[in-house]
């Protein structure tokens, strides 16, 4: 058989539209094809050929094999539905097959490892539609019959995307088919360039061997995960547009089918040459961003079978295997080096002391000539950190200086400034001029202007700012994962959780809509009476205090908002999401608080700068604690001051916070006043952070 | 083949010294936390007379403190708005001058040094004192965090092998008594292989 040519356009994203039919009831397949399965043919329509229809039938490549003997008969015979069988492989939520259960069981909702619900076996009830009516599956055929685009497949379908699970076997059902589909969209674009080989298309076998094996070991990605930075110190509140600037560039950017996902700083790039950079890098030259690269090269499957030592040390996983985070090369590389180190120790114990170097030394030469060596060599030419910077000269001459904000521009003299510039540049209080490169005076020239902000000229404010830390993120997701798949009696549940891009992909979905209603939560509590709180970007915003004791409320809405999106947060070690809260005078620098906001230590910071100077650094955990803390010191406050026995406290506690816990058990006083907050130092709050909670709370009070 | 015959590590201890960052926060002026290659040569040169030389300085322990005055404006004698300085208190650090094989330093083991701004305040007076002479060759090099500011063009004298990842930012040079250049620089923060007195310490290195 030839190949078939394809003229139209495939909308890969379409697919799977199939798996919206329950195939227990129908019969039909949903690749569609033994449609109309148990109807007779007059009572649905008729499919109309065209290429969308090739997509959906060709996807698949299976052969028999043990584990699953009933396979789908149709396969790509064409290059286009070989890279999109390709692309759906690697959009898949898991790659490696998790076995389905005796029961023959399917979950068809999904199961969301941060927000767990209970599994679904009836697909209607899952997507909230009639899978089975003549109805629903005549309404799939015609809108496919039509020849849709993919915005049109997403306005019409998105709602059951959503709440369909790409692959319902039990343990495999974590992200959407929504979020499947638009992932492998994204990846038939990558792919959409790649080499084939010719292949006689009448051999299936043959065809499945290039697309499940020969192809996924040629094919190489590169995964990128680029921050973009700013050596820029902000401190008027223009100079705040930098931020702006940096999420619409960003925001800009995802719409690039390389671009798989983007926070407010970072963007996760997947591509097979990585020339995307160049268009990057043009776009953050115009501010002198920089951008701070971690890049890593996988191959898109498994190339063989290592020593089952190597998998072991890496979770069991292949270690060149695909990720979404390609610092997670990094972390093999260490365990893989912990691995040899482990071995010389284990090795070195039986022997006498002076034959342990001459020992150690031969171990080393057998190292370099191992398996290991040339996995841990393979993995670190694979990865690489840089950072690319706008192009800057070697030597600036210049009278006027460099620019106070960047430092890395020459000024740009006062004289040449327009009326505009002049007032962006000059304090109108202090008549202080700034002395700024003309980079940095487009920046305070970009977009609105932070009304609120500017308007501001005394009193007390928080800056609030989230941050979600992606290494992080896959660490914990794969551990729920873990949790899942052991919940399931899953054999070798380590081996089997693996973060798929599709997972993030699913989360990130979450994460908005949880950024979304936390703004909306403070919005509600900060602007009941006048507009207090200034949107800064998604995920920061500055509020207008009255008392210090308002940051509770925040602490409080984050509490609910959290818990409502993302549940099992609270039960990891360390939340991917973090927290800053920063309080000072309205007048204070903001590059000081961008310091703490930027790079927040644990889950939750809290700081105070000035007069009630404090630093709470707490995990999520233990939020709880704090908030019913917050409520215990309420009611002593109204009539005792605790501060001074607080304080003595602390200065303990610097020497040894064993001492100091003893002596607030020991303290007759203490306990008889607060005899619960020996359960919250249980639950290892620091006496720093209860201190910086009691100055919270006690302004309210002096 | 290497022209550097020798590092002399002095250690540096200062009451006060105001190290002022080319950002401003409009009053507020924040202080540099490093000793960094401009400010120690350009002070040391001053004081020996000797353009050849080259030096960097490490700042180990140090607490802040805040001072706030008026400058004055000298034509319309008045004062300007009060400006807040932030200083840097109790200062301990290393200082590193290099020699060259065929321009040995006779420097004296103990001297004072005006550093920084405000010294007319009282800001500045900084001891050092001579600990020790390492040769180039009993450097040992290390992959780390740099802890300090120097030009690019500086790299090979400060034996920096390799710029991993870099921070730029520009440093000032004086080319005569009233005029100077910006020469780009490696700031702190960025990860090189190098000489392992210039980098931060408590990191685990392996290179």
């Amino acid at each position: 058989m030839k190949e078939q040519k394809i003229s139209e356009n495939l909308v890969p994203e379409i697919h799977d539209i199939g798996k919206l039919i329950n195939k227990e009831s129908t019969g039909i397949e949903h690749n569609f094809e033994n449609y109309p399965g148990i109807f007779k043919k007059e009572e649905v329509p008729k499919i109309k050929e065209n290429a969308i229809w090739k997509g959906i039938r060709e996807h698949h490549c299976q052969l028999p094999h043990e584990e699953k003997k009933k396979v789908l008969n149709k396969y790509p015979i064409s290059r286009k539905t070989i890279i999109l069988a390709l692309a759906d492989n690697l959009a898949s939520a898991v790659s490696r097959h998790v076995k389905e259960s005796s029961k023959h069981l399917y979950y068809y909702n999904v199961y969301k490892l941060w927000n767990p619900t209970t599994n679904i076996t009836e697909l209607s009830y899952a997507i909230g539609a009639h899978s089975m009516g003549k109805e629903w599956i005549s309404k799939i055929v015609n809108f496919v019959n039509k020849k849709p685009g993919k915005e049109e497949y997403f306005k019409e379908f998105g709602e059951y995307l959503k709440k369909r699970c790409e692959d319902a076997t039990p343990g495999c059902n974590i992200t959407s088919l929504w979020t499947h589909s638009i992932l492998t969209g994204k990846f038939y674009k990558i792919l959409e360039n790649i080499e084939i080989p010719t292949i006689d298309f009448n051999k299936k076998d043959k065809v499945c061997k290039l697309v499940n094996q020969e192809l996924p070991e040629k094919t190489k990605l590169v995964v990128m995960k680029c921050k973009i930075k700013f050596p820029h110190y902000i401190y008027r509140t223009r100079d705040l547009n930098i931020l702006k600037i940096r999420e619409n560039i960003l925001k800009k950017f995802q719409k690039n089918p390389e671009v798989l996902f983007v926070t407010s700083d970072e963007v996760i790039i997947f591509s097979i040459d990585g020339k995307i950079l160049e268009n990057l890098k043009k776009e953050i030259e115009k501010y002198s961003f920089y951008i701070e690269i971690k890049k890593a090269v996988f191959i898109l499957r498994e190339r063989k079978e290592l020593p089952k030592e190597i998998k072991k040390a890496v979770d069991g996983v292949d270690p060149r295997e695909l990720s979404s985070d390609p610092e997670i090369v990094k972390d093999r590389i260490k365990k893989l080096y912990r691995l040899f180190e482990s071995k010389i120790k284990k090795k070195l114990e039986d022997i006498p002391p002076e034959k342990r170097k001459e020992i150690e030394e031969r171990m080393v030469i057998s190292f370099r000539k191992s398996d290991l060596y040339k996995e841990i060599e393979w993995l670190k030419s694979s990865y690489s950190e840089e950072r690319i910077y706008p192009k800057l000269e070697d030597e600036i001459f210049s009278d006027m200086g460099i620019c106070e904000i960047c430092q890395l521009n020459p000024i740009k003299p006062y004289e040449e400034l327009s009326e505009d510039e002049r007032r962006l540049v000059e304090d109108e209080e202090s008549k202080i001029i700034d002395k700024l490169c003309e980079k940095c005076i487009e920046i305070r020239k970009y977009g609105e202007p932070l009304r609120l902000l500017g308007e501001w000229k005394e009193g007390n404010v928080i800056w609030i700012k989230l941050t979600l830390n992606f290494e992080k993120l896959v660490e914990v997701l794969r551990q729920l994962y873990v949790d899942y798949l052991k919940s399931l009696e899953i054999q070798n549940p380590e081996e089997k959780a693996e973060i798929r891009p599709s997972v993030i992909g699913e989360f990130l979905q979450d994460y908005k809509e949880f950024l979304e209603e936390f703004s909306k939560e403070i919005h509600k509590i900060f602007d009941s009476k006048e507009k207090r709180v200034q949107d800064i970007l998604e995920d920061m915003f500055c509020i207008k205090i009255e008392k210090l004791s308002e940051i509770l409320n925040v602490l409080k809405i984050y509490m609910r908002v959290i818990n409502k999106f993302f549940p099992k947060f609270n039960e990891s070690e360390e939340s991917p999401i973090k927290l800053v809260i920063s309080y000072s005078n309205v007048k204070f620098p903001f590059f000081e608080h961008w310091k703490y906001l930027e790079e927040p230590k644990k889950d939750i910071d809290v700081i105070l700068i000035g007069k009630y100077k404090g630093y709470s650094s707490i995990n999520l955990k233990q939020l709880d604690s704090v908030i019913k803390l917050s409520r215990i010191l309420e009611d002593k406050l109204k009539g005792m001051k605790i501060k001074a026995s607080l304080y003595r406290l602390i200065e303990i506690s610097e020497y040894s916070e064993e001492l100091a816990q003893r002596l607030i058990i020991g303290d007759e006083e203490f306990v008889k006043h607060f005899p619960e907050l020996q359960q919250i130092l249980a639950r290892e709050l620091s006496l720093k952070d209860i201190l910086t909670y009691v100055k919270i709370l006690e302004e309210e009070y002096e | 083949m290497n022209k550097i015959n020798s590092f002399l590590e002095y250690e540096i201890r200062a009451e006060t010294i105001v190290l002022g960052e080319r950002i401003k926060g409009g009053v507020y002026r924040p202080c540099c936390k490093t000793l960094r290659w401009s400010t120690i040569t350009s002070a040391l040169r001053k004081l020996f007379g000797n353009d050849n030389l080259h030096a960097i300085g490490l700042i180990d322990k140090y607490n802040t403190y805040y001072f706030t005055y008026s400058p004055q404006d000298k034509v319309r004698k008045v004062s300007r708005v009060p400006i807040q300085v932030e200083v840097l208190i109790n200062i301990v650090g290393r200082i590193y001058i290099v020699e060259m094989k065929d321009n040995p330093l006779e420097l004296p083991q103990e001297f004072n040094l005006q550093l920084g701004a405000l010294i007319s305040k009282g800001f500045g007076n900084s001891q050092l004192k001579l600990k020790r002479k390492i040769s180039s060759d009993d450097v040992k090099i290390k992959k780390g965090t740099l802890a300090t500011r120097i030009p690019e063009k500086c790299k090979d004298l400060f034996l920096i092998k390799k710029i991993m990842v870099p921070i730029y930012g520009y440093l000032f040079e004086p080319i005569s008594e009233t005029s100077g250049k910006y020469i780009k620089s490696l700031f702190e923060g960025s990860e090189v292989v190098g000489s392992e007195f210039l980098l931060k310490k408590d990191e685990k290195n392996e290179y």
